[in-house]
């Protein structure tokens, strides 16, 4: 996933001073905050992390703090301390005390996002103007209120912009507001909310192909539209191929659902349970073959992930006369035309003789060596 | 590009010495052991439960002989629209609909969280896809080398 990790360049001799200013403040607003339950000292240190003079001279390093609780599975997924080994402003203080920090029970997302203004290019560190609001979505956008590292980090930063920090908050964000734009929390709030989806629209333009010259949200959207639709319709195809292609093959998911449900406890490698199978005849596939690259020359697949574990299941239901079918896929991406980031297809199955009993296994094999082995056998 | 959990196809593969069972049942069978796969591979995601909560739904009732259950009637998320002029908010409030139900789950998800959605979306379906082709590929060479060794 894309991360925005800005590492604006600081400015030690500043960072000195607000380091020692906040150090004592930060105990004891830890004291009060620990009371309630949440500790957020987090703005503290990234205060202490401001570069006030950056490039353009004008501006401060904007973040925005986020907190998981909004979001369920958050995007992208950011470490706090990820955010603070920032240049050389990173001292060892600093570091323990961000680590508290992430320790903390209340799990954090933190972004930094530079803001520009419109026309200039992305740059990953500084911007022209940096944006920190405080949006307060209790309160309702109430009137900003100073803390005492409020006033510090003004005094050092100079900045004629608002800053709060609200400690009982469980959601809260640090925009600072741009030069000659409305202050007020709502509409700053608006405009993060604006920034937000205009980073993942950008993000699924990356991601959808033949979208990158196209302007405009409608545009894009309905690239991404056909795109999704498209992908969808080659499963569809790709599924109806399946079948086709293999007339003894055949999928059933009767059981399943007991099966995912003890598989979703397991972890991803199961070793091989039961080889036992009295009453089956087991026929196998596996894959030979002698030319590896040979083999490999119809595949003209992308596989940009890792590694890949398949998983295959049997299923014995009563009405089935036994045969069983136990694939094993070793692929190796290197000695193919596959991908580097394939790395293995393995999966055995073995089936029980048992009727409702369906065992599971998951393997993720080693990486064979050259070998694309295919045999099949009734 | 990382999901939080591993990357898993789950296929679900069973013969049968009789290939009785039509083509078209076993192509959605596979259809279905696909999607549970593409739901697999990214567990914690919002669109994968709501696809594996359709699948092991429709799956039920299939089993059971019920009807297929009524949609749940789709929360209207207000903030779905941004600002524009009256013509372009209509329209995109269109586009984002349908873009809403396609991405399974997308119904009660709000612009950015459904953007977030549509991308993880996307690429395990592209990962779907790409592991569905090597799939077909490999066992359509299985075939051919059958049919040449005469079996």
């Amino acid at each position: 996933m894309v991360r925005w990790l800005e590492a604006p360049p600081s400015d030690l001799s500043v960072l000195d001073r607000q380091r020692a200013c906040l150090n004592g403040q930060q105990q004891q607003h830890r004291q009060q905050l620990a009371d309630v339950g949440h500790i957020v000292p987090l703005p503290t240190p990234m205060q202490s992390l401001h570069n006030t003079n950056d490039r353009k001279g004008s501006g401060n390093i904007s973040y925005i703090h986020n907190q998981i609780g909004s979001h369920g599975n958050g995007w992208p997924n950011l470490a706090c301390t990820k955010y603070f080994a920032i240049g050389a402003a990173t001292t060892g203080e600093e570091e323990t005390s961000i680590k508290e920090q992430s320790d903390n029970s209340r799990k954090r997302k933190v972004e930094k996002i530079s803001n520009q203004k419109v026309g200039c290019g992305n740059t990953a560190e500084d911007g022209m103007k940096d944006k920190r609001v405080k949006e307060d979505r209790e309160r309702g956008g109430a009137a900003a209120k100073e803390s005492p590292q409020a006033n510090n980090r003004r005094e050092a930063s100079g900045d004629a912009s608002k800053e709060n920090v609200r400690p009982r908050k469980t959601d809260y964000i640090h925009v600072r507001a741009r030069r000659g734009q409305a202050t007020d929390s709502h509409s700053l709030a608006e405009r993060v909310r604006r920034e937000r989806i205009s980073e993942r629209m950008k993000y699924l333009q990356e991601l959808v192909p033949g979208c990158n010259n196209i302007t405009g949200k409608a545009g894009i959207l309905d690239q991404i539209i056909n795109y999704v639709q498209s992908l969808q319709r080659q499963v569809e195809f790709l599924s109806m191929k399946l079948a086709a292609a293999n007339p003894r093959l055949d999928f059933d998911i009767d059981n399943f659902f007991n099966r995912e449900i003890n598989l979703a406890r397991n972890s991803g490698v199961i070793p091989v349970t039961d080889m036992s199978s009295e009453r089956l005849d087991p026929s196998y596939i596996q894959f030979t073959c002698l030319h590896p690259t040979s083999a490999c020359c119809g595949l003209d697949m992308a596989m940009g992930s890792s590694d890949i574990v398949l998983h295959r299941t049997m299923s014995l239901p009563a009405s089935v006369p036994g045969a069983i079918l136990d694939s094993s896929l070793n692929v190796n991406g290197s000695s193919s035309s596959w991908n580097t980031g394939l790395q293995n297809l393995y999966g055995v199955e073995v089936l029980q003789g048992r009727g409702p009993a369906f065992p599971f296994q998951s393997l993720q094999g080693d990486i064979l060596p050259r070998n694309l082995e295919l045999e099949m056998e009734m | 590009m990382e999901d939080q959990g591993n990357n898993k196809t789950l296929s679900l593969i069973k013969t049968s010495t009789s290939s009785n069972s039509g083509f078209l049942e076993r192509g959605r069978r596979i259809k279905v052991a696909a999607e549970m796969g593409l739901a697999e591979s990214s567990r914690g995601r919002h669109w994968s439960r709501a696809l594996r909560d359709r699948l092991l739904r429709r799956i039920g009732n299939g089993a059971c002989g019920c009807q297929k259950e009524g949609l749940t009637p789709s929360k209207v998320a207000e903030d779905l629209v941004g600002e524009e002029g009256d013509d372009e908010v209509i329209e995109m409030a269109r586009k984002l609909r349908a873009l809403q139900k396609l991405v399974p789950g997308g119904e009660d998800l709000a612009m950015d969280r459904l953007f977030e959605e549509t991308a993880d979306y996307v690429e395990a379906l592209q990962r779907q896809v790409n592991v569905m082709r090597a799939l077909a590929s490999l066992l359509g060479m299985l075939e051919k080398e059958k049919r040449l060794m005469g079996g």
